[in-house]
């Protein structure tokens, strides 16, 4: 193993703000690599990241936990010869440190800077040396958080393109690969980026973002070794974990609420439901009176729920994956990759 | 009169608004106003960005004090992100959200979204537009009108119009979709983005200053026919070349030039201080002879941090 800062910079009044990596391999001759080690001449397997905002916690667990057990299986010898793995658990140590999600001195976000400008503001310069050392890459994976505050079953998202391969992502065994349209937001990502430059990206999103969940981050790791092996990258044979549904994000059934009020959910995550099933009532919050009753609108499970028990007329509460879904082709996925705006 | 534009109720029973001003000839029925030339006055998308305030108020007050001279309408916005203005927060307070990046608002997962979307839909048809801002807590502007130049053709007979000190055309590769200007922009509204003085600030002298620039636009294109004030005259970035002054190192910035006058190239432009120490980490100097139209106002810096822009090679 060999740890590198693959980024610093300084701070006012804090100690500098430094990015480690984590790379592993086993060269031919079966050596782990060290220090004295011919980085260059393994082939860039997999590169994995998180932590590009600082309370994206429990994804710098479930990183730190596979930086863990690569360590272990490198020592031995459960690594394809002249492959590199590479792991960054903390992209962002200057805001987690603090507790923030953004920057601390602008409140930018890394993840809407990529590929990164090394002339510019902080977290474009802070882009552009992550992006530098994590392009090329055969397989990329962010973990990543959503901007809205809810909960999704775990899943992968794959943006839609040229180049895509949902197949490939359904070797990571999650229950779902969600198929993304790109829009012009999304350009700036690191998912985004990384395609563009010919890394096969994936974002893998966990139930929690703030709290650790132990179990959690557990099935993620190993998510991540059944992906690693069925790419020929580790030597770690599993059972082949669930078998995805692939589908597009457009058939996802968003149910929002008509009024503000408290949020009292009465499904959790994966809850199979029926058509009109009682999903949460919004109640006043100064009468405990229930305002409004959300009813599924169609059959389905429980993909994502909001997390706040507070919420605003029009919030997007639940989102339903309607049965017999595992189909992207017929599911309206449309989009310009190069041009999301077209 | 005051208009609703769009609502949704937060949790508490409150009402999240957008809401708008409209002055409109006397006496005039609904049916002659939809006919009428129309002018969008949009300030507050930032929450933190405040100049937009007392330009608003100034038009406002001329509007209100002559109406006879009004031949068309005028809406005014005064605070889009609401919530944000009292929270002294740029962005949608509970998101983290920068209003200005949702625009059209095609996303109606969040009530901010399609609120923005109704923002749009009533803005629809105007003559003209003005997005009044002031830059951000960081960085203080000369007055200036931001134009991309893929609509700097429609837009310049406005922007030179306009008041401001100050006109930079944008190359077309730094165009942001998701802002209110594009998409009022691209339903063929020409909305002029203005950018003056500082965040959480009214500067003296800008807030008229802007008033009476948009009060000429708004005579030029038929909106009002009363006495014209003088506007200057202003210098255009195709004139020269913008270049950029970042910090390198982290520590507190003082400036030591008064801001917006003209700088000569390698003249001190002002220092990055380790305090504790008394030392000087690094002494910023103008790169160009040129305009001086941006200068950092927030003293605490990190490596990168934009310290200054300078309009060079003025003939
Ligand atoms: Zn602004």
């Amino acid at each position: 193993m060999i740890q590198r800062t693959v980024a610093e910079l300084a701070l006012p009044y804090r100690d500098p703000f430094v990015i480690q990596s984590f790379s592993f391999g086993i060269d031919e001759a079966g050596k782990p690599l060290s220090d004295g080690s011919d980085i260059d001449s393994f082939e860039r397997s997999a590169c994995f990241i998180a932590g590009l905002r600082g309370d994206e916690v429990q994804q710098t667990f479930v990183c730190a936990r596979l930086v863990a057990r690569l360590t272990e299986m490198e020592q031995a010898g459960l690594l394809a010869p002249g492959k590199l793995v590479m792991v960054i658990p903390c992209a962002n140590p200057a805001s987690m440190g603090i507790g923030w999600r953004f920057w601390p001195g602008d409140k930018t976000d890394i993840n809407r800077m990529f590929p990164g400008y090394d002339k510019g503001e902080a977290t474009q310069r802070v882009a552009a040396a992550l992006f530098e050392h994590v392009s090329g890459y055969r397989y990329g994976v962010h973990f990543a958080s959503f901007y809205l505050q809810g909960d999704f079953l775990p899943h992968v998202r794959v943006m839609h393109g040229p180049g895509s391969d949902g197949n490939n992502g359904a070797d990571f065994g999650l229950p779902f690969v969600l198929h993304h349209v790109p829009g012009s937001f999304d350009t700036t990502t690191l998912h985004y980026n990384w395609r563009l430059w010919d890394t096969e990206a994936y974002s893998l999103y966990t139930k929690e973002t703030e709290l650790v969940d132990e179990e959690s981050a557990e099935n993620i790791v190993r998510s991540v070794l059944r992906f690693l092996n069925a790419r020929g990258i580790v030597n770690w044979p599993d059972h082949r974990g669930y078998r995805s549904t692939q589908l597009g994000e457009s058939v996802l059934v968003a149910v929002q609420t008509s009024t503000g009020g408290i949020f009292c959910p009465h499904v959790q995550l994966g809850d199979v439901i029926r058509k009109g099933h009682a999903l949460a009532s919004i109640v006043d919050p100064l009468n405990g009176s229930v305002k409004e009753t959300l009813h599924a609108p169609c059959d389905g499970a429980v993909f994502y729920k909001a997390r706040t028990p507070l919420v605003n007329e029009q919030t997007l509460a639940f989102q339903i994956v309607p049965p017999n879904v595992d189909d992207t082709s017929g599911s309206g996925i449309r989009g310009n990759f190069l041009d999301p705006e077209a | 009169m005051r208009i609703e534009v769009s609502a949704r109720e937060l949790a508490t029973g409150e009402k999240l608004r957008i809401v708008k001003s409209r002055f409109a000839p006397e006496g005039a029925g609904n049916d002659q106003i939809d006919g009428l030339p129309r002018a969008c006055v949009v300030t507050g998308i930032h929450g933190d960005e405040l100049e937009g305030q007392l330009a608003a108020y100034e038009l406002a007050r001329r509007l209100r004090e002559n109406p006879q001279c009004l031949t068309g309408v005028v809406d005014i916005y005064p605070a889009v992100n609401s919530t944000g203005i009292g929270a002294i927060e740029r962005g949608i307070p509970q998101f983290d959200l920068d209003m200005n990046r949702v625009f059209p608002g095609n996303n109606s997962a969040s009530p901010f979204e399609s609120m923005a979307a109704e923002l749009i839909a009533d803005v629809k048809g105007a003559a003209i537009a003005f997005d009044i801002h002031s830059s951000n807590v960081f960085l203080r502007e000369l007055p200036q009108i931001r134009v991309n130049e893929v609509s700097a053709e429609d837009l310049m007979p406005y922007a030179r119009r306009a008041n401001a000190d100050f006109v930079w055309v944008h190359g077309n590769s730094t165009v942001l979709k998701g802002t209110f200007a594009f998409s009022a922009n691209a339903m063929g509204v020409p909305t002029l983005v203005v950018e003056a003085g500082v965040g959480l600030r009214i500067t003296p002298g800008v807030g008229e200053q802007l008033a009476d620039g948009m009060l000429a636009v708004l005579s030029d294109v038929g909106i009002w026919n009363g006495p014209v004030p003088h506007v200057r005259t202003p210098i255009v970035s195709s004139d020269g070349e913008v270049s950029f002054v970042n910090a390198d190192v982290a520590g507190v910035f003082v400036p030591t030039v008064e801001f917006c006058r003209e700088v000569q190239e390698g003249q001190l432009i002002g220092r990055i201080l380790d305090c504790g120490n008394g030392e000087v980490l690094q002494e910023l100097v103008a790169p160009v002879t040129g305009l001086l139209f941006t200068l950092r106002e927030y003293p605490i810096v990190y490596p990168g941090s934009l310290i200054a822009r300078v309009l060079g090679g003025l003939r």
